[in-house]
């Protein structure tokens, strides 16, 4: 449930910590062994208000060996993640994409300076941008496209040929001028707002609750507004060409890893309320969804692809904090694997290694979906399938979703981390570490926690 | 049904009541009583006659033994064993059938002789309407009036077939036939002593052996059919024909002309549930499974006839539901439960506001670590997020879950005896049956706590 794009409140985040609005009293550890899950964590940043990436943003160079993060002021560093050395790639303010998938250059947007006296809530896509891409090694810089006034984008193809970007009406309606409100009004220590609000009978609403009643009005506000639309971007031409339109909230654009054609987006509201992840190809054919709800108070939702781009996995919940999965959908076949989770190891985001083999997870602090008690932990998930019965098996057994469960590992504890900041696993292509960001000793760091146990 | 003033009701066991302080002598007192008095049992049942009225120290709920010939049991869970007036419930034992008053516990024997095995699930049913027992005997159907035991033969079964259910109004019986030639050797419960083994040579659980045996009688795709028995006119209508093995032919409590049944075999390979109107028409499957491994099954209409429920799992042994069909608009609830809560039976409330279940051994299909007790579920409504729904929520499964309560601690019961939980009509008590004591016997749990 992340509504807010990261590239726009990352930025704010990390500039208002240079200012000091957090200061660490004093500094956090940089190596450690976790006495309650027995693995070595180490601390990748220096500077407070470091952080990873989204979860499901590329932001590892193409040989595995180093890792983007952005620091504060909006800037663009990568650590080298055998001897820990950081490097400043591109000074800020500007809004980082991911790295190519082809070069593994670090693409990033960088705009016009905001006018002082200008509009509070005027969306910074209407100053026009740049997008630029940096070689990670080399540190030279390329202009990649000029974006119209008005545009941004959000993912880049395997093959570096084009972007995806969603494309607001002229005029912006109700619901497009309360994101960018939202946006605007996000709090600097969490990456997005801190929401409040009453309930029907006048109850103080949790950060949840209140998140998903403004999602809500954000939703039916989209619905209620004109079309918006789904463009591709050609970055040799700078053609851009619209392919999909309708009133939804339009979001978390991804372009497969491996397939330069194939789209994942998203009808973002609350999500129980919507049918959420959609797939496309980027000459818009093949408009699909990817999960139909089938029960009241179901949910799907933070949807990534796997490495070899084959699969799109979500969180998947039948129903909402009752029953967790992790949910997965191969495109060539239609197939369908659900891994199952017990509560206490749902996690706010998931993620899944570069071999496919297995799956990490962040976990969750009692108000979030789950209400779990005893969540707050860096999770490893070793998937196991339900064992076929003694040979018997259904005839169209092929056809229907194949089903398994989590045995899940704890890595980190995560008790003094305030889940108001997500901390967004990713595997490194080593498959040895685990990268999170946290803010469990005060100002946010990039952390590894090291798979084999210490 | 049963009185309520106290665990011995006087004249019964008089000295009972000054040392039911101590709990070993609460536990063990019936037994010394009823081996003093060995002029009424064989020495041999002396030594382990079973308790008859206790407090579980594990659940604080009272339980009574309603029975007291070895081996007596109460029906399946979804037959109809209670009288319309909710006064008398039917008893099966070797000496064939009775029907016990649930306020006196007077156990009357009204078919003498038949014979009707434990694990029998049709055949037998109280009335809905008249004060009769409804049974099959020598291929025809009687009926048996409990309280001046008149009885009639009303209709020949047709050839080869049997009851399976009595229709609300008292007008039908449904039944199911083999036409082709009929499985040779055991079907579904393995013969005693039976070892299997499975492909990799490892001795299969009792549970495996029954999913095979199973499996084995779906294979052969016998030719069945389902027919109605008018019990005035004796006319037999064939109402369905199948290769599917076809079983647990149930009427609705409320409409005379509304079955369910389902397709026999391992539930992860058969969709399981149907209904269908005694004219052949609107034939439905009540649950498509979209999951490999899903299974449904153990399906019970609710008392009003509105409601069909049915264990769900989503998959086998991983995820435990109570579903609920809704047979008017097709709607579905889900009850989730937890592994240890899953039962091998449920059932609903006469008012339809409580559940129950009987629990599960950890061979059973959930494999639950502590599963093996008698429970009462409270359901629970998933709730809304801040008011927000989705648009087509009305058309959604309405999702909720069970909030349980255990009654009866099983531990001391063999699961290979399932027993089969009924609400009594005026929702005090939970009837079971159970081997925990040796011989099967039937016991009722207060809903109450003590």
């Amino acid at each position: 449930m992340h509504p807010l794009p990261r590239k726009i409140a990352l930025p704010l985040l990390l500039l208002t910590l240079a200012r000091g609005w957090l200061h660490a009293a004093e500094e956090p550890p940089t190596d450690w062994i976790d006495p309650d899950t027995g693995h070595r964590v180490i601390r990748l940043s220096r500077e407070p208000g470091t952080a990873s990436l989204y979860f499901n943003q590329n932001a590892y160079t193409k040989d595995g060996k180093k890792l983007i993060v952005t620091t504060p002021g909006g800037s663009i560093s990568a650590i080298d993640l055998q001897t820990h050395e950081i490097k400043l790639l591109v000074p800020g303010p500007v809004s980082v994409l991911m790295t190519g998938h082809k070069t593994g250059d670090i693409y990033y947007t960088k705009r016009a300076a905001r006018q002082a006296g200008g509009a509070g809530d005027a969306p910074s896509e209407s100053m026009g941008g740049i997008v630029y891409a940096t070689s990670v090694d080399t540190g030279q810089t390329r202009e990649v496209v000029k974006l119209p006034p008005g545009v941004n984008v959000a993912s880049l193809n395997a093959d570096e040929t084009m972007f995806i970007g969603v494309k607001l009406p002229e005029n912006p309606d109700r619901g497009a001028r309360a994101g960018q409100a939202a946006r605007a009004g996000a709090d600097p220590r969490f990456g997005q707002a801190n929401y409040e609000g009453t309930g029907p009978n006048g109850e103080k609403l949790t950060f949840a609750q209140a998140k998903d009643l403004q999602l809500h009005r954000q939703l039916l506000a989209a619905r209620a507004g004109p079309p918006r639309s789904l463009f591709t971007l050609d970055i040799k031409t700078g053609a851009m060409n619209v392919i999909h339109s309708e009133s939804e909230w339009l979001n978390h654009l991804q372009f497969s890893p491996t397939d330069p054609n194939r789209i994942v987006f998203c009808h973002e509201g609350p999500w129980i309320e919507v049918d959420r992840v959609w797939t496309i190809r980027a000459d818009g054919t093949g408009l699909a969804k990817v999960h139909t709800r089938t029960m009241n108070m179901e949910k799907a939702g933070h949807e990534f692809f796997s490495a070899d781009g084959q699969t799109i996995w979500y969180d998947l919940n039948t129903p909402r904090s009752q029953v967790f999965w992790v949910a997965g959908y191969e495109f060539a076949t239609g197939h369908r694997t659900w891994y199952q989770l017990q509560r206490d190891e749902w996690s706010v985001h998931f993620n899944v290694s570069p071999d496919g083999k297995l799956f990490a997870g962040d976990g969750s602090d009692e108000e979030m979906v789950a209400h779990a008690k005893d969540a707050k932990w860096i999770y490893l998930f070793r998937p196991e399938e339900i064992p076929e019965m003694i040979g018997i098996t259904s005839p169209n057994s092929a056809d229907l979703i194949h089903p398994g469960f989590f045995q899940s590992e704890r890595l980190v504890n995560m008790s003094k981390h305030d889940y108001r900041l997500e901390p967004n696993v990713t595997f490194t292509p080593d498959m040895k570490w685990i990268v999170f960001r946290s803010n469990m000793h005060g100002a946010v760091h990039v952390y590894a926690v090291e798979l084999a146990k210490h | 049904m049963i009185p309520a003033h106290g665990p011995a009701p006087a004249g019964q066991r008089p000295m009972l009541l000054s040392l039911a302080v101590n709990p070993f002598m609460h536990q063990h007192l019936p037994k010394l009583l009823l081996c003093l008095s060995m002029l009424a049992c064989s020495a041999g049942h002396a030594a382990t006659e079973p308790p008859t009225d206790w407090i579980d120290p594990d659940t604080g709920h009272r339980v009574i033994r309603l029975s007291r010939e070895p081996d007596t049991a109460s029906l399946y869970f979804h037959q109809n064993a209670f009288s319309p007036q909710g006064d008398k419930m039917i008893l099966t034992s070797p000496s064939g059938f009775s029907v016990i008053d649930l306020k006196t516990h007077e156990i009357k024997l009204v078919v003498p002789g038949v014979h009707y095995s434990v694990t029998g699930s049709s055949g037998v049913e109280f009335g809905r309407k008249t004060r009769q027992i409804f049974y099959q005997k020598d291929g025809a159907i009687f009926a048996t009036d409990v309280d001046t035991l008149v009885t009639h033969e009303l209709a020949k079964l047709p050839e080869g077939g049997s009851m399976s259910a009595l229709n609300a109004d008292e007008t039908l019986v449904v039944g199911i036939r083999t036409d082709g030639p009929k499985p040779v050797g055991p079907v579904g419960w393995p013969a005693p002593d039976t070892v299997m083994h499975a492909p990799d040579g490892r001795v299969l659980t009792f549970a495996e052996m029954r999913e095979v045996l199973l499996n084995n009688r779906v294979d052969l795709h016998i030719p069945m059919s389902m027919f109605t028995l008018d019990l005035k006119t004796g006319e037999v209508k064939t109402i369905h024909r199948t290769t599917e093995w076809l079983g647990h032919v149930q009427f609705s409590p409320t409409d005379p002309g509304f079955v369910m049944f389902c397709h026999e075999g391992p539930w992860h390979r058969v969709d399981r549930i149907w209904s269908m109107r005694i004219d052949g028409s609107e034939l439905k499957l009540v649950h498509k499974r979209t999951m490999n491994m899903e299974i449904a099954g153990h399906e019970s209409f609710g008392a009003d006839g509105r409601m069909l429920w049915y264990d769900l799992q989503t998959p086998r042994g991983q995820d435990f539901w109570l579903a609920g069909y809704e047979v008017a608009t097709g709607r579905s609830v889900r009850y989730h439960l937890e592994r240890n809560e899953w039962s091998v039976h449920f059932n609903s409330s006469p008012d339809g506001k409580l559940f129950i279940g009987d629990g599960g051994d950890n061979e059973m299909v959930a494999h639950a670590p502590d599963g093996k007790w008698i429970y009462l579920f409270h359901p629970e409504d998933v709730p809304d997020v801040a008011g927000v729904k989705a648009p087509n929520s009305g058309d959604l499964i309405k999702p909720g879950f069970f909030r349980s309560e255990r009654l009866v601690n099983m531990s001391a019961h063999n699961y290979q005896l399932e027993p089969n939980v009924h609400f009594t009509p005026d929702m005090k008590w939970v009837i079971f049956r159970s081997n925990m004591h040796g011989p099967v016997h039937v016991y009722a749990v207060e809903v109450a706590k003590h």
